[in-house]
C-alpha cells in the first residue's frame, strides 16, 4: 500500500543562469529547497551532492507520519547516474593546463594541492541513499540502483520483495535526479541532446502487501504511525528491457 | 532487529546454485589462478603502471594484468569474468535470463574536461555505471531483467543479493551477476588519499595492505571484475550444469551513522550477518568461515572485528584485501567467489600481512590458509556512505 508521498520538483521551465552559454538556457529547477529542517547537523549540507539536496526534503515529507522501527524499514533509491562534479575541481585542471593544454604530469604537484578533499565523498554513486539513510535515521534493508529508466522501476521491486518477504514492516521508494549543472549540460550537449533539462525527486512511503483487511491496517497503523488514508494498491512489478 | 525467523519469503521453494564463476583480479586472469595465489598468499600489488604517478602521494596499486584504460579497461576486465562464467556454465540466452552487476561510473578522461578532445556520444554512454550490465546482456544474450547495483564498495555483494531475490521470485531461471571496478586512476588516488583512506607504503607496497593487522594504514586501491551464474536448482540439474554451490541467504542493512566511518560497534554490520543467516534459514553456528571485508582501515577492520564478534563469536575469519587489495565495486563478487572456492576444496584462505594481529580485533583470525570442516560460509561487504552487505554460501 502507498501511504503517503513526498516530491521535489520544478514548476516549471525557465532560464537558468549556469547554462546560459546554451543555446537554450531552459530548465526545469527547483528553487531551494529549505534543508535545514531536513538535517541533524547544518554542516552536513556540504557533503550533499545536488541530488541528495532534493531527496532530503521529499524522503522527510514521505516520511512525516512514520513512527515505526527504524531498524525494519527499507530504503531502495534509484539514480540516474552518479553525482557530476560541478566545478569543485576546476581550480586543479586549469592548474594542470601549459600553453592551452592539459599537462598530467602537474597534477602530481600544483593540480594535487587545489584538489578538493571532499569531493570524492559528494560524487560517490550511493550518496541518496547515505544521506537519506543518514538524516532520517533508517537502518533497514537498501539498494541503490543506477542507470536508466531500469533503475526506477527495479527499486518497485527490490522494496515490494522485500514487504512481502517480511524483512521490512514498511519501506521508502524513491529516485532523486539532477541534470541542470554545467558538466551534465557539456554531456548532454555532446549526446545531442537538446530538450530543456530538469530535476527532482520523489518518495513513496509503502506498507506490506499483506495488510489488507481493515483490522490489519488498523493494527499496522499502530506499529508505524498513523500515516493518513491508503493512497493506492502497488499491484504487481516488471521490467523486460527494450 | 526485529527479523523474524520466518523471513524467508512463503515463495522461496527451492535453492539457488551457482553453476559458473568468471573472475579477474590483480593476482591474474581466471578464476583458478586467482585462487591458488591466494592459497599462496602471493602479492598483486606493485608500482602504478596505468599512468606516471611521480609525486602523488600514493605510488602504488592492485593493477589487472590487463591493458587498457578507463571504460575500455572496465569493458575489458567484465568481457573476460563473464566468458569464463559462461564458458563454465553454459546457461542459454534467453528471455529467462536476466543480469545485475555492481559497478560505478567512469570518471571523465580530462581532456574531456578542458575540452580539448571531444568525446562521440559511445564514448559518453561507455562511462555510464550501468555500461558494464549492458555489455553483459549483450555478449551473453541476457533479454531478462537487468539492473545495476552502484553502492561503492557494498554494489557487487548486493548485485548478487538482488539478482538472487529475482531467481527466487520466479522471474527469471539464471541471473549473470557480479561486478567490475579500475580504480587505478589519477582523480582516485588522489581524492582517496585525501580522504586518508589509502596506505601510504610507498616504499614497500607488497606490504602496505594488512587487514586486522596492528600496524595497518589504510586500503590500496585495485582492479578486477568477479562473474557468477547463479540458477534455480532444478533448472541447473535437469540441464546437466556444474553446480558448484548453494547461494543460501543475503542480508544488508544501512549504518545511518556517518558517511565515511561505520558505528564503532559494527552494529550495520552486524545486523547485515544476522540478515543473511536468517534468510540462509541457518544459525550463527552453522557459519565455519567469514570472508571479512577487512579493508586494512584502521576503522572497518575494528567495527567489523566487534560485529564478528557479538555476533559469531570465534569464527574463523580472513580478509583476501591483503593479497589483492580493495576491488571496491567487485570486491563483493571476487570474494563471493572465493568463498565458493573454499568451500569446494574444504580451505580457508589466509590473511596476507597479518604479522601483529591488532589485539583490538578480537577475532579468530586465519593467517594461514588451512583446511577446514566447512558447509557453510559468510562474506562481508561494506560501503562508503553505508551499506552492508553479507552473503552465505552452502556445499553443492
Amino acid at each position: 500500500m502507498i501511504v503517503a508521498v513526498g516530491s521535489v520538483l520544478p514548476r516549471g521551465l525557465r532560464v537558468h543562469a549556469p547554462l546560459a552559454a546554451l543555446p537554450s538556457a531552459l530548465a526545469g529547477v527547483v528553487d531551494g529547497p529549505d534543508l535545514l529542517p531536513w538535517l541533524k547537523r547544518r554542516k552536513d549540507a556540504r557533503l550533499l551532492p545536488r541530488a541528495a539536496e532534493l531527496a532530503l526534503p521529499a524522503a522527510g515529507r514521505a516520511l512525516a507520519g512514520f513512527t515505526g522501527d527504524l531498524e525494519e524499514l527499507g530504503l531502495f533509491v534509484a539514480v540516474g547516474r552518479e553525482p557530476p562534479d560541478e566545478g569543485d575541481a576546476e581550480a586543479s585542471i586549469a592548474a594542470m593546463a601549459r600553453d592551452g593544454r592539459l599537462d598530467r604530469g602537474r597534477f602530481g604537484d600544483e593540480g594535487r594541492a587545489l584538489y578538493p578533499p571532499l569531493l570524492p565523498l559528494r560524487t560517490l554513486p550511493n550518496m541518496v541513499l547515505a544521506h537519506v539513510a543518514i538524516q532520517a535515521g533508517i537502518r533497514g534493508e537498501n539498494a541503490c540502483l543506477a542507470g536508466g529508466f531500469e533503475a526506477g522501476v527495479g527499486v518497485w521491486g527490490a522494496a515490494n520483495d522485500a514487504l512481502a518477504a517480511g524483512r521490512c514492516v514498511a519501506a521508502l521508494v524513491g529516485a532523486a535526479f539532477s541534470a541542470v549543472d554545467r558538466a551534465s549540460a557539456r554531456d548532454r550537449h555532446r549526446l545531442g541532446q537538446t530538450e530543456p533539462p530538469g530535476e527532482g525527486a520523489i518518495f513513496v512511503l509503502l506498507l506490506g502487501p499483506s495488510v489488507r483487511p481493515e483490522a490489519d491496517l488498523r493494527a499496522w497503523r499502530r506499529q508505524v504511525g498513523d500515516l493518513g488514508p491508503v493512497d493506492a494498491l502497488l499491484g504487481a512489478v516488471g521490467l523486460v528491457p527494450g | 532487529m526485529a527479523l523474524r525467523a520466518d523471513a524467508r519469503a512463503a515463495w522461496v521453494t527451492e535453492r539457488v546454485v551457482v553453476t559458473g564463476m568468471g573472475m579477474v583480479s590483480p593476482l591474474g586472469i581466471g578464476v583458478e589462478a586467482t585462487w591458488q595465489a591466494v592459497l599462496r598468499g602471493d602479492n598483486g600489488i606493485g608500482p602504478i603502471r596505468r599512468f606516471d604517478a611521480t609525486g602523488f602521494p600514493v605510488t602504488f596499486a592492485a593493477e589487472a594484468p590487463v591493458a587498457g584504460q578507463g571504460a575500455a579497461l572496465k569493458a575489458a576486465l567484465t568481457e573476460l569474468a563473464l566468458r569464463e562464467a559462461l564458458a563454465q556454465s553454459g546457461v542459454p540466452a534467453g528471455s529467462r535470463l536476466g543480469v545485475c552487476l555492481g559497478s560505478e561510473a567512469c570518471r571523465p578522461p580530462w581532456p574531456w574536461l578542458w575540452n580539448q578532445d571531444a568525446p562521440t556520444p559511445a564514448e559518453i554512454e561507455a562511462l555510464a555505471p550501468d555500461a558494464p550490465t549492458r555489455l553483459v546482456a549483450e555478449v551473453a544474450g541476457a533479454r531478462g531483467p537487468r539492473s545495476t547495483v552502484s553502492t561503492a564498495c557494498t554494489s557487487s555483494s548486493q548485485a548478487l543479493g538482488e539478482a538472487l531475490r529475482r531467481v527466487q521470485r520466479g522471474e527469471v531461471d539464471a541471473m549473470i551477476c557480479g561486478g567490475v571496478d579500475a580504480l587505478s586512476d589519477p582523480l582516485m588516488v588522489v581524492g582517496f588519499s585525501k580522504l586518508g583512506a589509502l596506505s601510504t607504503r610507498n616504499d614497500a607496497p607488497q606490504h602496505a595492505s594488512r587487514p586486522f593487522d596492528l600496524h595497518r594504514d589504510g586500503f590500496v586501491l585495485g582492479e578486477g571484475a568477479g562473474m557468477l551464474v547463479i540458477e534455480r536448482e532444478s533448472v541447473a540439474r535437469a540441464r546437466g550444469a556444474p553446480v558448484l554451490a548453494v547461494l543460501e541467504g543475503y542480508g544488508c542493512t544501512c549504518n545511518a551513522w556517518r558517511i565515511t566511518d561505520s558505528p564503532p560497534d559494527g552494529r550495520g554490520a552486524r545486523e547485515a550477518m544476522r540478515a543473511a543467516i536468517l534468510d540462509a534459514g541457518l544459525d550463527g553456528s552453522d557459519i565455519g568461515y567469514v570472508n571479512a571485508h577487512g579493508t586494512s582501515t584502521q576503522q572497518n577492520d575494528a567495527s567489523e572485528s566487534a560485529a564478528i564478534e557479538a555476533l559469531l563469536g570465534p569464527v574463523p575469519t580472513s580478509s583476501t584485501k591483503g593479497s589483492m587489495g580493495h576491488l571496491v565495486a567487485a570486491c563483493g563478487a571476487v570474494e563471493a567467489i572465493l568463498c565458493v572456492l573454499a568451500l569446494r576444496d574444504q580451505v580457508m584462505p589466509g590473511s596476507r600481512n597479518l604479522d601483529e594481529p591488532d589485539p583490538a580485533c578480537r577475532v579468530n583470525l586465519v593467517r594461514q590458509s588451512r583446511e577446514g570442516r566447512l558447509n557453510h560460509v559468510l562474506t562481508n561487504a561494506f560501503g562508503f556512505g553505508g551499506s552492508n552487505g553479507s552473503l552465505v554460501f552452502g556445499r553443492a
